[in-house]
């Protein structure tokens, strides 16, 4: 029997997208502007400046409206370990992506009772939400505003630190972004999760209930 | 037993701080000390702040304020007034010109060795080929940009900002003025001349106008080119590796008297500062991740091509 449930409210979905649009463009002009001498290089360096400052003042706003709507819709419960012991549920996790995946066994239950997310889940997007995105977004404000930054950090110029906690951020962001994009192919189809993002609804097959026994004493 | 505590006495620190204070003062003094007595009397009416005069019907006013510490502290403190000021300056009203002479820096420094590494002759023919040079009007000489009276090597600033800001002043004073302060007739006014650019504003607080109102050239920072003839290619002169007018401009290091190459330590320009092993290890990680991604997914192809023969 097949049961639909809305796993993914319209505001998770908007931002969603967004985020994913801007994302992709911060890591494509941002990665032109870093490698601006190299041959494959295609968007013009003046542009590509104006679109990276565009989209990051956008993922920017993007990200604390996000902030405020997770807590204020208790969709940060998702988020949030319910224990520091980790390291049974990852090596669950472990055994089934390189192992039980190929058998077409279940997945593990998710890492808290009711939540979306399994215990890597939880993990990574806690520290991309709630540490990368705030290093990346400080970092590029002082970028886009260079004055803020400290004449000096020791023995260097004051932006070299920023600048490379930037691209720091930028590179696991990215690195994130790869991740992320094939870990969605893991679904019951390649199509699966992608499809509940877009619609916000899952759907899955559950065993029907037993048929009530007409014989049976009342 | 208990630990010794560090106890300040502020009391005992105040014979120092009034040392200090006593100091500063002889230094003023002393700085003070060289101008001649001559120069003195010049200085009680040239001290005058808006101290100026009509040199012509359009309007236009020479100042003939000399601020006493600027003086002292340029590389001309040590000269008397009377050494340039020769002729015409002994009584009031003076009968010297009004307008300023006619004299590059090398009709005084011609053969000075103090200053040899300047290259003076080279700077005049710099300056006759820039677009201040070729100025139909009124072509411009060294002492409309470096007056005479205040000036200082923009090289002898310790910090890198200090220089720049020093660099840009002499241009911002014409083509970015102030509330209240005319602009000569004509001039770009440069913030929105560099609409373009990002945070224009910034851009002239970090980097020298000459950087890219120059030819790719070492030191040739007099043959100033006009809009339509300087570097327009952001890569090409800061912003990529090769970052040639950078490289131009920034490569002494003042302290160390040495050639080194700022972008690895003062300046953070995006494209130019690289960390190669910093993108080594990215490459190397992005690598992994893809490998490790097209493994991953072709065992499940396969894992599903067996379960669909089985």
């Amino acid at each position: 029997m097949l049961v639909s449930e809305e796993v993914n409210p319209r505001w998770i979905r908007l931002w969603h997208g967004g985020q994913a649009a801007l994302f992709l463009g911060l890591v494509i002009t941002g990665v032109n502007m870093h490698y601006v001498n190299e041959d494959w290089v295609f968007v013009p360096f003046a542009l590509a400046i104006k679109l990276h400052n565009g989209c990051g003042v956008l993922s920017a706003l993007l990200w604390a409206g996000f902030v405020w709507k997770n807590r204020s819709s208790g969709n940060v419960r998702h988020y949030l370990p319910n224990d520091l012991d980790l390291s049974s549920k990852l090596s669950a996790l472990g055994r089934y992506y390189l192992v039980d995946m190929f058998r077409r066994q279940a997945p593990p239950p998710p890492s808290v009772e009711g939540s979306k997310f399994n215990a890597v889940q939880q993990l990574v997007y806690l520290v991309v939400m709630y540490v990368l995105l705030p290093v990346s977004t400080l970092t590029g404000m002082v970028l886009l505003f260079p004055l803020l930054a400290p004449q000096r950090a020791l023995r260097w110029g004051g932006l070299w630190p920023v600048a490379l906690g930037h691209l720091g951020a930028g590179y696991l962001l990215s690195m994130f972004l790869v991740f992320h994009i094939y870990l969605a192919t893991t679904g019951e189809r390649v199509s699966t999760l992608y499809r509940e993002m877009l619609t916000g609804v899952r759907t899955s097959t559950v065993p029907p209930p037993p048929e009530e026994d007409s014989s049976r004493p009342q | 037993m208990s630990s010794p505590s560090l106890v300040i006495d502020w009391r005992a620190l105040l014979p120092l701080l009034a040392g200090w204070l006593l100091g500063s003062c002889v230094t003023d003094v002393a700085k003070a000390a060289p101008l001649d007595a001559r120069s003195e009397q010049c200085q009680e009416c040239h001290e005058t702040e808006d101290f100026s005069v009509g040199t012509g019907s359009n309007g236009e006013r020479l100042s003939l304020t000399v601020r006493t510490a600027a003086y002292l502290s340029s590389v001309h403190g040590r000269m008397a007034c009377v050494d340039c000021h020769d002729r015409g300056y002994e009584r009031h009203p003076h009968s010297g010109p009004r307008a300023l002479p006619s004299f590059f820096c090398v009709d005084c420094h011609a053969d000075d060795p103090r200053v040899a590494e300047l290259d003076f002759p080279e700077r005049k023919a710099d300056v006759l080929r820039s677009v201040h040079g070729r100025e139909a009007q009124h072509p411009l000489q060294c002492h409309d940009c470096h007056d005479p009276h205040t000036f200082r090597l923009v090289s002898t600033q310790r910090e890198l900002r200090d220089g720049i800001r020093m660099s840009n002043a002499l241009c911002l004073e014409c083509h970015d003025p102030k509330p209240g302060q005319r602009a000569f007739a004509g001039l770009t006014s440069a913030v929105p001349a560099h609409r373009t650019i990002p945070n224009p504003r910034d851009h002239m607080r970090k980097v020298k106008c000459v950087a890219c109102h120059t030819p790719f050239v070492d030191n040739r920072t007099h043959e100033v080119l006009g809009s339509s003839d300087a570097q327009a290619n952001c890569t090409q002169a800061c912003h990529g590796e090769e970052a040639k007018v950078l490289r131009a401009l920034y490569v002494r290091d003042r302290n160390q008297g040495e050639r080194t190459d700022p972008l690895q330590r003062d300046a953070y320009v995006i494209g130019a500062s690289r960390t190669p092993m910093l993108d080594r290890l990215s490459l190397i990680a992005f690598a992994m991740l893809l490998v490790a991604i097209a493994v991953h997914a072709m065992a499940r192809a396969l894992a599903a091509w067996r379960r669909r023969r089985a």
